[in-house]
């Protein structure tokens, strides 16, 4: 009988990480029999390619810009060779598109555990004041902003300081409307319109991994602090953390939204009040996954338990006190390997 | 109100329900771990009289300011119902 095979994306693993090689690594370590793992990679050049005991075969995909047709030839490529049974996508842009082929994967045998479309939307930073009005789950108040002649209206909504965002990316902090009118240049020249101008909140913030079912029930979440940043601001260390009221909060937003599958939640916890904020919803599991094994509840192998449609019984909160610490580590790889990606789009190691 | 606390002998106190940790000195593990074991914020002055040489007014003002700093850091907070 062959293996379960297990197909992960994003292999990338610089200074700003992708999640595959900790989903990849959550998998090995939570599977009871040994599976069959292809990585699904988009440059030669990802480190995830080489590493000794991640990936058995890896594919080079083509970007999620050419399309839904050309990544469901490529995967029935792939599923020709060696039959896939869960695909786990690992990053925010090329989701779009693999809901777009959830069908025809499907009838391919491919199962995935991925938010649904209309959650897609929910979670979009220009649409996040309809979590608050629709669903009660609250959040920093905040307009988008499609030309710079709503900036100097700005002082009748907001005290400054604000948060000044970009729809995909970059947050910048402004004291007044002068400062927002330069951030908003910044990001309108670099990812475009519209900017979000959010409130801003004072207090302590805390970065939560977790799975939902899709009918409303949380299969488990592990929040962690932060302890160590990298100048982009990404989680280079952290320490899981258990507050019952942080823990009520997350458990209730993941009611609201019937979340289906992996998420990272970014919520603050706000210095005076103690209320809690929705500040980000991101459709996949962050690249600290691995924490979630170290915590004993190991949410990439839970995911594809779901996919496979398993019952995955829901999961206590974790211990406190557990610690990651990121580090980098220069791998060693040979020329062949390199060739056959270059060439061939096609690297197999249980060959070797 | 202290399960999420984590205090070790050598005064290292990490916080589950925040993910803070903390370097407490002698004194200050001492009044913790009294907190911790049960002991009334009432009775504290005392207990610091007994076990360190230090005067009333002194244990009085010591005790105040950590209780304030355990507040003020979310350490001795209730959590919500």
């Amino acid at each position: 009988m062959r293996p379960l095979t297990i197909a992960v994306t994003g292999l990338n693993a610089t200074d700003n990480p992708a999640p595959g090689v900790p989903v990849i690594r959550s998998i090995r370590a939570g599977s009871p029999e040994p599976c069959r793992i292809i990585g699904l990679a988009y440059d030669p050049l990802d480190p995830g390619n080489y590493m000794e005991g991640i990936a058995d075969d890896i594919y080079l995909m083509p970007y999620p810009s050419q399309g839904a047709q050309v990544l469901l030839e490529r995967i029935a490529h792939i599923h020709g060779q060696t039959p896939i049974d869960v695909i786990l996508p690992t990053l925010d842009s090329e989701l779009p598109t693999y809901l777009k082929i959830q069908g025809d994967l499907r009838d391919l045998g491919v199962r995935m555990f991925v938010p649904h479309e209309s959650q897609l939307r929910l979670r979009s930073k220009a649409k996040f004041n309809e979590l608050k009005d629709n669903l009660g789950i609250e959040v920093p108040k905040s307009i988008t902003l499609t030309e710079s002649s709503q900036i100097p209206k700005l002082d009748d909504d907001f005290r400054f300081p604000v948060m000044v965002k970009g729809q995909f990316y970059d947050a910048y902090i402004a004291y007044s409307p002068m400062e927002v009118e330069g951030h908003f240049q910044r990001i309108r020249s670099k990812w475009g319109l519209p900017v979000i101008v959010q409130q801003f909140i004072t207090g302590e913030e805390y970065d939560v991994v977790a799975v939902g079912d899709g009918r409303g029930g949380l299969v488990g979440a592990v929040p962690m602090r932060k302890m160590q940043l990298t100048d982009k601001g990404k989680a280079w260390g952290g320490i899981t953390i258990n507050d019952p009221g942080l823990n009520r909060f997350i458990e209730d937003a993941m009611s609201k939204l019937a979340w289906q599958g992996p998420c990272e939640l970014e919520i603050m916890r706000e210095q005076t009040t103690g209320k809690h904020y929705m500040l980000e919803i991101n459709p996949r599991f962050p690249a600290w996954v691995f924490l979630s094994v170290g915590a004993g509840r190991n949410l990439p192998w839970a995911t594809v338990e779901l996919a496979l449609g398993r019952d995955v019984a829901p999961m206590e909160p974790a211990a406190p006190g557990v610690l990651f610490l990121r580090h980098s580590f220069d791998q060693i790889c040979t020329l062949a390997d390199y060739e056959a990606l270059t060439t061939a789009g096609e690297l197999h190691r249980t060959n070797k | 109100m202290y399960e999420n606390l984590a205090l070790s002998e050598n005064g290292f106190l990490f916080d589950g329900r925040t993910g803070a940790t903390y370097s407490l000195n002698k004194s200050g593990t001492f009044l913790l771990k009294q907190l911790i074991e049960g002991a009334r914020p009432e009775a504290l002055k005392e207990k610091l009289i007994e076990s360190f040489d230090v005067d009333e007014a002194t244990a009085a003002r010591d005790v105040e300011q950590f209780l304030f700093r355990l507040k003020d850091l979310r350490v001795t907070e209730e959590d919500e119902a």
